[in-house]
């Protein structure tokens, strides 16, 4: 029986709860001792290892605010010519495992995951199980034996490492596709996933959100048309499908996920979640826990049960926060040395670039993540939660500066996009240059027909809506800085089959929504004529 | 054939409540849980027990047999559901998969069974109208139903003892063993519904099934099942001895009083007398249930009655601890133990006591700020180890932290706080010898031990610290060289430090003026002066015995409000003798400095007279040798005389002031002496006075001016040959030379009149003389003085009137190189 298998076996509904989500009820002092401890663990751990030597120095910090002053902000760039090698020598303790990042910026992020920072991030993995399956504190609606749809990318990225430990080490789940078909292109382990989970049902579902919305878009879409075929008569999928079918004709509406699989949980992360949140809801049949994630920490932050603000783990990273802000240049200088705040330091409504202290013997310290969040509230009484809780805001150097009034992030645009109700396939934003003044151009793939200027302006519109800035451009330059160009129906799959065919890592099969390469763009516009 | 269902409420009401029950039950499970299998299986099984219920309800009621006959088959094949969904539940609850044909082949049976019932009465044949109501009879494939069901209850009953077997968790296996007996109940039932001629009782068997069921499911720390088995024990005995008394009066009261009705003043007396012996009669059907059936608990509940009795008499800290550890150890039957105390004065932990825990000869004692301990102060429940992965509190504890715990193997933290909640120590348990975890049950009486484990240290602390600060007090009083006595208002003594008992021995109890022989208590004694106002010490110096003591006296309040009195007494005789010593040579410094700056006046005088002089002594002697007439010459031999004793006095006076260069060699003092006394050997024989020597032979040489140290035994002899011939016609006069350490000392003994003490101090001054009638010049002493001084010697006399005076003369030894 695997670790914590044997928890859920023998322990109550209560016990389960305290173990893996009563973080929630720390008070930020206790959050901060808690932080404070292990940080001095760590920097005990790694002091003497060469990475350690090499960011702290010689001498080592005797407390935290020793530690903010002797030990320089870093980035992935202090530690490339040894984490990209994947040097065991350098680190401080034997790792479990190497996992990269989706290799988006142009390169794999290798990071090392230790033993006890992977335990770490599982149990937050699980504790994010069961606080999506509940609405309710205290109530634990996750069985160890649960069948858990993932699509996900699989190891060696990092949520794949993640979910491949937990499944084989601490906790015995039913992933959805089974975890031995990772050499599998992923859209066909998609079709895999689909497929079994259709014969054996679904209890919680990790995936991007833009997938689950994708899934949910076709089904509705294609259940018209779906024929039955011998492979569905299946005694298991026609006892899902039957019970599905005559609840979407009594709510006369296609057949949607949630009619097939009235799953408990559903996890996701990225950008798009917030965007997707009632999309994820209306197909899928679940409001989605929104949890923040990257390769140098699995599960930094998730929500609670009610799905509010994000909440930091506190025994994963040591935390600290640049307040930021998008218009200083220094900020951004590679060099620079900003100074930082901590979690009981940090203002409601405020934006904060994380740094953060990997503990239990990792390597990144004080490791500037370049991405920006804001705190939405410093409390929540109405849940009886006292810790900051925060929204991702962008990633730093993903966004695009109009004539330096606002500063459009891949969220906002994104949010504006999916606000207008405009079915599209997918899009890329970028600034271009129109006599001297900058405009936002949007090559987009739209599933229906819709007029250039209007769609224009309901991007605007929208954009008005959710940044506030956004509204002074107009005012101030006396012009509307939408600019949108349609693409051809087709035009970002027949992109995706060609980076495929070259052999293109995940991250990169698509462009990215936010200043992709000019040579990128080009190439959709290509593609788009052709399609033409 | 017909009858009234209703006429028997006791028989009709049973499949009610067991249908109510049921339906709270399922909604129980519905909310309580999670949707897994088991629990829908559970939920399953509820609801048939329900309709199973419903039906036999409906039987019961029918209002005649042929309807009976239906609801019956129909029940039965309920039943079978029901325990066929129990079964299905034991499976998936277990996990045993390979049970799965089983299954297949019973819901197969099933579909055939209701095809049977719905069509042939081979299930149920017919119903009997007993005096209660309906009593049905099977038919054949009825009687395999009920087999059938037997197994699956059986087979469930199986399945999950098989996973009490492979089960570790100490929790798990007491929740299994609830499971477990459940179906005892329903199987009991059965039979006695099968082979007996009794009122239904699978029915309430079927319930308590579901009932115990439930619980287990929807609650998981259970009260320990022996605990329950237990009290029902001590339930039933105390039925049996309550009914055998209570039928037994009322039996023997009819037949003795030939009365069928026992009047109610009967049953009330009866009642009474029972109650009265009721409650010794249950505490020993406790005791005797707890022996047979409970061991350990028994004697670990008789340790913790010793618990108050051992640790009430123990004041020694360590000891405490360590009686504490071996108390619980033996109680809770645990492999290892550790006390932990949180020092007061740096807020530490330190290890107070151990029993048999790992590693801690390596004294590896969890640092104070550990998070454990931090957390243990506001929350203070005990505290396992398993709950160190799920407090979130205790998410800083480090992994060198944990392994340091792990490898001490500590199963359970239980806080010991004081009276005003603060931690004051932990107590430590490593794993019971069992092998089984800490019971919840073990975790209360710890809690509540704990409490007095931490007033018990607590008390032991403070008497340590009471003990300290009187053994610091004593030391510190013991180690003062002055006496410290303390006296209390009665004047009795109550303290006296180690030097009072050195210097007047212990004298505790004895009134304090007496002890130190006054008549009456001191007029100063502030013993009963008011305590508020503010005293001041007083000091004096008096003698007790021969000895001297300042004395400095104070008061201390006691803690009632009354004074005691505090006598510090310091022994200055030794210092007063010191500072008479002192004295003594302030007054010889003073007598050299006056005798060098009378030498400085006398040279300068010597040197004036002494031209003057010479011209008198020269032109009288010159008018003498002249022919003059007789009484000018006798004028002339006066002038010349006088002249003469003033150029005496003047030559001496020259002595005095060392005018002149003194010339140092080795020489034997003996000789100088001999040399000395052969001068005056003629005129010490005209006056009688015996001259005695005693001289040691083994002088060493010194290096000593040989005129004036011979100038300076002269003076001395003469003065001793004129005090003797002063008062008598013949005396003696005793000379001793001897070499005492590094000096050589002659001392000149006479016997003459003494000189008066009073003038002792004055005999060296110069011009000081007693003879000054006899033509002595006070000057000779003084250069003898000089002379010794001179050659870093000293000279200095004792005197006793009427019986002599001796004069000593120390020269240091200087050795010839």
């Amino acid at each position: 029986m695997l670790s914590e298998d044997r928890y859920f076996k023998t322990e109550s509904a209560s016990e389960l709860w305290q173990r893996y989500c009563s973080f929630i009820d720390l008070s930020i002092e206790e959050f901060m001792e808690i932080q404070k401890e292990l940080l001095m663990d760590e920097i005990e751990r790694v002091a003497d290892s060469m990475l350690g030597r090499r960011i702290i120095g010689k001498e080592k910090p005797k407390d935290v605010n020793e530690f903010r002053r002797m030990v320089p902000l870093t980035t992935y760039d202090d530690y490339k010519p040894y984490l990209s090698e994947r040097r065991e020598d350098v680190l401080a303790i034997k790792p479990h495992g190497w996992c990269h990042s989706s290799g988006r910026g142009g390169s794999y992020k290798w990071i090392p995951y230790g033993s006890e920072y992977l335990e770490r991030n599982i149990k937050s993995l699980i504790g994010g199980f069961i606080l999506a399956a509940t609405d309710t504190k205290g109530k634990v609606n996750v069985a160890p034996d649960a069948r858990f749809l993932i699509l996900l990318p699989p190891a060696p990225y990092g949520s794949g490492y993640t979910v491949q430990s937990m499944n084989q080490e601490f906790l015995s789940l039913r992933c959805i596709p089974p975890l031995e078909t990772t050499e599998m292109e992923f859209q066909d382990r998609l079709k895999l996933g689909f497929e079994i989970a259709l014969k054996e049902g679904v209890d919680i579902i990790g995936a991007i959100a833009s997938v689950l919305v994708n899934m949910g878009e076709r089904m509705s879409e294609q259940a018209q048309t779906t024929k039955f075929s011998a492979s569905m008569l299946h005694p298991k999928i026609l006892s899902r499908v039957i019970p599905a079918l005559l609840r979407s004709k009594r709510e006369k509406r296609a057949i949607l996920p949630k009619d097939l699989w009235p799953s408990k949980a559903i996890m996701t992360g990225g950008v798009d979640t917030a965007i997707y949140r009632d999309n994820i809801a209306y197909y899928w049949g679940n409001k989605p826990l929104e949890f923040y994630g990257c390769v140098e920490v699995n599960i930094l932050a998730k929500q609670a049960w009610n799905k509010k603000g994000m909440l930091f783990s506190p025994d994963n990273v040591f935390l600290e926060f640049i307040p930021y802000d998008a218009r200083s240049a220094q900020q951004n200088a590679k060099d620079s040395q900003p100074a930082t705040v901590l979690l009981n330091e940090v203002e409601e409504d405020k934006l904060y670039e994380i740094v953060l202290t990997q503990l239990w013997g990792m390597p990144l310290l004080r490791y500037r993540l370049k991405d920006v969040i804001r705190f939405i509230s410093m409390r929540d009484d109405e849940a009886g939660i006292n810790l900051p809780q925060f929204v991702f805001q962008r990633r730093i150097g993903e966004d695009i500066n109009l004539g330096a009034l606002a500063t459009l992030d891949e969220k906002t645009i994104w949010q504006a996009i999916a606000n207008t109700g405009v079915k599209y396939a997918d899009w890329s934003a970028c600034k271009e240059y129109e006599q001297d003044n900058s405009f936002l151009r949007i090559y987009i793939e739209l599933k229906e027909e819709k007029d250039t200027a209007e769609l224009e302006a309901m991007i605007d519109e929208q954009l008005k809506i959710v940044d506030t800035d956004y509204k002074d451009i107009e005012a101030y330059l006396n012009m509307q800085p939408v600019r949108v160009t349609f693409l051809a129906p087709g035009t970002f799959q027949r992109y995706r089959e060609e980076k495929t065919k070259e052999g293109a890592d995940l991250a990169n099969l698509k462009p990215a929504h936010i200043n992709a390469p000019e040579v990128v763009i080009q190439r959709l516009l290509q593609l788009s004529r052709t399609i033409d | 054939m017909s009858m009234n269902p209703f006429s028997n409420p006791s028989y009709l009401m049973p499949p009610l409540v067991s249908l109510f029950v049921s339906l709270i039950l399922a909604v129980v499970i519905w909310r309580g849980t999670s949707r897994q299998r088991s629990s829908l299986l559970f939920l399953g099984f509820l609801l048939g027990l329900g309709l199973t219920s419903a039906l036999i309800f409906g039987m019961r009621s029918s209002g005649d047999v042929y309807q009976a006959v239906v609801f019956l088959r129909v029940a039965n094949v309920a039943g079978f559901v029901t325990f066929l969904l129990y079964y299905h539940f034991t499976i998936v609850y277990t996990k045993r998969s390979e049970k799965r044909y089983v299954l297949l082949t019973s819901y197969l049976l099933l579909i055939v069974l209701v095809g049977i019932a719905l069509t042939t009465n081979l299930i149920a044949e017919r119903v009997r109208v007993e005096s209660y109501g309906y009593a049905g009879e099977l038919g054949p494939v009825g009687s395999a139903m009920v087999l059938v069901i037997m197994l699956f209850i059986i087979g469930g009953a199986y399945n999950l003892f098989k996973m009490y077997r492979a089960s570790l968790s100490y929790e798990e296996r007491n929740r299994l063993l609830y499971l477990i007996i459940g179906p005892v109940f329903p199987i009991v039932g059965g039979f006695l519904d099968a082979f007996t001629n009794l009122p239904p009782a699978a029915i309430w068997g079927n319930l308590i099934c579901g009932i115990i069921s439930t619980v287990v499911i929807v609650r998981y720390h259970l009260l320990d099942i022996r605990v329950v088995i237990r009290k029902s024990l001590v339930f039933m005995l105390m039925s049996v001895f309550v009914a055998i008394p209570y039928v037994g009066t009322l039996f023997s009261l009819a037949y003795f009083f030939n009365t069928r009705a026992t009047p109610w003043w009967v049953h009330s007396i009866v009642i009474l007398l029972l109650a009265v012996a009721l409650r010794p009669l249950y505490s020993w059907a406790q005791q005797m249930v707890d022996r047979a059936f409970y061991r350990d608990r028994y004697n670990y509940l008789r340790a913790l009655q010793q618990f108050s009795q051992e640790t009430q008499s123990v004041e020694n800290l360590n000891e405490l601890g360590s009686t504490l550890v071996h108390l619980v150890v033996g109680a809770l039957r645990t492999s290892s133990a550790c006390l932990l105390l949180v020092t007061q004065e740096e807020n530490n932990l330190v290890l107070l006591s151990s029993f048999c825990l790992n590693d801690t000869s390596s004294k590896v004692v969890p640092r104070n700020i550990n998070p454990i301990f931090k957390w243990l102060e506001p929350y203070g429940d005990t505290l396992s180890s398993k709950d160190l992965c799920n407090v979130p509190q205790l998410r800083s504890l480090t992994i060198r932290e944990k392994r340091d715990l792990e490898r001490m193997g500590v199963e359970l933290y239980v806080p010991l706080k004081n009276r005003e909640g603060k931690l004051s120590g932990v107590l430590l348990l490593g794993t019971k010898l069992s092998q089984q975890s800490y019971s919840d049950e073990d975790k209360q009486l710890l809690t509540a031990l704990s409490g007095q484990m931490a007033m018990a240290l607590e008390n032991a602390r403070l008497y340590d610290d009471a003990r300290k600060v009187r053994e610091n007090l004593e030391t510190w009083l013991n180690g003062m060289s002055d006496c410290v006595i303390i006296v209390s208002s009665d004047y009795k003594i109550q303290f006296t430090n180690r030097a009072s008992i050195e210097g007047f021995s212990s004298r505790i109890g004895q009134i304090c003026w007496q002890t130190f022989g006054r008549d009456t208590n001191c007029s100063f004694c502030p013993i009963h002066s008011n305590p508020n106002d503010n005293m001041r010490e007083m000091r004096y110096t008096g003698s007790i015995g021969d000895r001297q003591y300042d004395i400095v006296v104070g008061t201390l309040i006691n803690p009632g409000g009354s004074l005691s009195v505090i006598e510090v007494l310091r022994d200055i005789t030794e210092r007063k003798r010191l500072e008479d010593r002192e004295k003594q040579m302030q007054r010889e410094l003073n007598l050299a400095r006056r005798l060098a700056s009378i030498g400085e006046l006398a040279a300068g005088i010597a040197h004036e007279i002494n031209n003057p002089l010479t011209g008198i002594l020269g032109f009288s002697e010159y008018l003498l040798r002249k022919n003059t007439d007789k009484n000018t010459r006798e004028d002339l031999k006066v002038i010349y005389d006088e002249a003469m004793r003033a150029a005496n006095v003047v030559n001496n006076l020259r002595t005095f002031a060392r005018s002149y260069d003194s010339k140092k060699e080795f020489a034997n003092i003996n000789d100088i002496l001999k040399k000395a006394l052969e001068l005056r050997t003629y005129e010490m024989r005209n006056s009688n006075i015996e001259v005695v020597t005693e001289l040691a032979s083994d002088l060493p040489l010194i290096k000593v001016d040989f005129h004036q140290l011979q100038q300076v035994f002269i003076n001395i002899v003469m003065n001793a040959e004129q005090a003797i011939t002063e008062t008598k016609s013949y005396g003696k006069l005793s000379i001793v030379t001897k070499k005492i350490k590094n000096f050589v000392r002659i001392s000149f003994t006479d016997d003459g009149p003494g000189i008066p003490a009073e003038l002792l101090d004055k005999i060296f001054d110069p011009f000081f003389s007693t003879k000054t009638e006899s033509g002595g010049t006070g000057l000779g002493l003084s250069i003898c003085h000089g002379i010794v001084t001179e050659h870093g010697g000293k000279i200095y006399t004792q005197s006793k009137l009427g019986k002599g005076t001796t004069f000593f003369v120390e020269l240091p030894v200087k050795l010839k190189r």
